[in-house]
């Protein structure tokens, strides 16, 4: 199945409870495998088709303060006319699982999997999540729904257009009683019930909002211990072990990449390739995003014997760089890290190939003092 | 078949041919063979007549790459017209093979193409000869796998009719015409063919 397919199956597996979304290339077919089952009646919640994205987070807002299970799903532009809605989900607490397919924002009008549709909504308050094949897709959309919950903070779920969307590869299912057994029952923490009218979110003044804010960023900070544990419960029950950043680093690598997605798969498979097999070579994969695990990425990147970090970015901050190079080096501040931090940037989507690899390394290796840190794939 | 345990496969056809589907079930079918699939289609503008690529990887343990292919041991042809040089480009010079959706009589894959191993079977028609056409374009995604199967050696024709059980509409049809293709597909000699 492809990386659309499995987060449908996985929806449902979830038992979500309403599903309401506006398809868009490349999630459409994720929103119409949903569809299809809920019209076949295989689907155990409701599917609610609106006419935009503005409107399918609206509904499931209202439907989150009625203390329902929700999913939404999106793309690109898409998840853009979603973005002050994003801010109202995550102020309210409501624990949204959404998936967003990564795809560039126009204009031009393009395909391509940028990252810069999930990335310009970093600072909305929402848990990110990126995955880096079909399996890990699966898995995480059952996850998410767990850590939401837990933490009362929406999530996204994120993966590349095409290269995960569309990439049929084989998969181990998870089963209903495993899912079920993962899962705890859907929150009955209705805020909202037409027994009790009242209103909800009323006009506040700043010492009432600042406490909000507060408490939705000491939430977010809980969230890499709570996905720790969930990740060791997701073992126990499934068999799959995901930490919340992933290292391969063979030995004394001195060398770093930094990516996430489908990409950091790609460039594991480089890393044999690019240095012979001389261990040189490692990667850091970047899985919670949102927010990014201090700790552990310290900790994989703060050795002495590493020289250079290279961060792989799809994505684009005008004007500044990649977003992912912008977190690393802000994290690495003040740790005593001394290598050099080097930018391999694919923004508009340039597929990531090990030629492209090797002619940017080539570029990075003969840096000299002075010049430019982001190494453009497109003029490579 | 190839000298690498990763082979990687790229389809062009044109929207509405059934090249993404052919990769989708050509992936079940070395799946069931016992390999790691891994198949993708990349579109453009998605509409009826315009190029549409697909690929396919397949090798004994799990693929991790998931950029596009660029040195493909195979192209698989749905549409004789396609420009010449964007299917030809990167495929492999020693081993490469191509499958073409072509006539004996065509005026240039008749011919066969220096360095490769080239194969055409006339799809069109086969598909149109059994009704399995939708706005006027033959549907040639079973002809071409069944076609492929064959030139590749990758599975026993039965695999191929299994796996078209409840994925794909008119199921006898495309197990029939897959049958031609696996029968029908010729090797076309090129003058300078390489030694093998």
């Amino acid at each position: 199945m492809n990386g659309n397919q499995a987060a449908a199956l996985a929806v449902k597996l979830s038992r979500a409870q309403v599903v309401c979304a506006y398809p868009i290339t490349p999630q459409t077919s994720l929103v119409e495998n949903i569809a299809e089952m809920w019209a076949r009646g295989n689907f155990p919640g409701e599917y609610v088709s609106v006419e935009s994205e503005y409107s399918a987070l609206s509904y499931l807002i209202g439907a989150a303060y009625a203390g329902a299970r929700t999913f939404t799903a999106t793309s690109s532009q898409g998840l853009a006319y979603m973005h002050e809605l994003l801010h109202w989900a995550s102020g309210a607490r409501l624990p949204i699982v959404m998936v967003n397919v990564n795809r560039t924002l126009g204009a031009p009008w393009s395909l391509e999997p940028d990252q810069r549709d999930s990335l310009s909504q970093r600072d909305t308050g929402w848990i990110q999540l990126y995955c880096s094949d079909v399996q890990e897709i699966m898995d995480t959309v059952i996850v998410a729904f767990r850590l939401a919950e837990e933490v009362k903070i929406p999530c996204m779920v994120i993966y590349d257009g095409f290269s995960l969307s569309h990439t049929y590869e084989a998969v181990q299912l998870l089963r209903q009683e495993q899912a079920d057994l993962f899962l705890n029952p859907p929150p009955k923490s209705a805020l909202i019930h037409p027994s009790r009218p009242q209103t909800v979110q009323p006009v506040t003044d700043y010492r009432y909002m600042a406490r909000v804010v507060q408490a939705g960023h000491r939430a977010m900070m809980q969230v890499p211990g709570r996905l720790g544990e969930i990740d060791r419960l997701f073992a126990e029950i499934f068999g799959r072990k995901y930490s919340l950043a992933e290292e391969t680093n063979f030995g004394n690598a001195e060398t770093i990449f930094v990516a996430a997605g489908a990409m950091a798969q790609t460039v594991k498979s480089f890393l044999p390739l690019l240095d012979g097999g001389e261990e040189k070579n490692g990667l850091l994969r970047l899985r919670l995003f949102k927010p990014l695990p201090e700790e552990e990425i310290v900790s994989i990147l703060n050795k002495p014997f590493i020289k250079k970090l290279v961060v792989l970015d799809r994505n684009l901050s005008m004007g500044i760089g990649g977003v992912f190079a912008q977190e690393i080096k802000a994290l690495l501040q003040g740790t005593g890290f001394r290598g050099q931090i080097f930018e391999l940037n694919l923004a508009g989507g340039i597929d990531l190939t090990l030629d492209l690899l090797r002619r940017g390394m080539e570029r990075i290796n003969a840096w000299q003092d002075g010049e430019e840190k982001i190494i453009w794939g497109v003029d490579l | 078949m190839f000298s690498e345990d990763l082979v990687e496969i790229r389809f062009h056809g044109r929207g509405g041919q059934g090249a993404v589907l052919a990769a989708t079930l050509a992936a079940e079918v070395v799946f069931r063979m016992g390999y790691y699939p891994q198949a993708f289609p990349f579109f453009g503008a998605e509409r009826r007549g315009a190029p549409v690529i697909a690929f396919l990887r397949y090798s004994s343990s799990f693929i991790m790459p998931r950029c596009r292919i660029y040195e493909p041991h195979c192209v698989v042809v749905f549409d004789p017209e396609l420009p010449k040089e964007a299917l030809l480009e990167g495929l492999k010079k020693e081993e490469g093979i191509i499958l073409v959706n072509a006539e004996n009589s065509h005026p240039f894959w008749s011919k066969g193409v220096k360095g490769y191993r080239l194969y055409t079977v006339d799809a069109s028609r086969i598909a149109a000869g059994a009704g399995l056409i939708s706005s006027g374009m033959p549907l040639v995604s079973s002809v071409m796998l069944g076609a492929l199967v064959k030139v590749l050696k990758i599975a026993p024709f039965h695999v191929l009719e299994d796996c078209f059980k409840g994925k794909i509409p008119q199921p006898e049809e495309n197990v029939h015409v897959a049958g031609r293709g696996f029968l029908e597909v010729k090797e076309v000699q090129s003058s300078d063919a390489i030694a093998r």
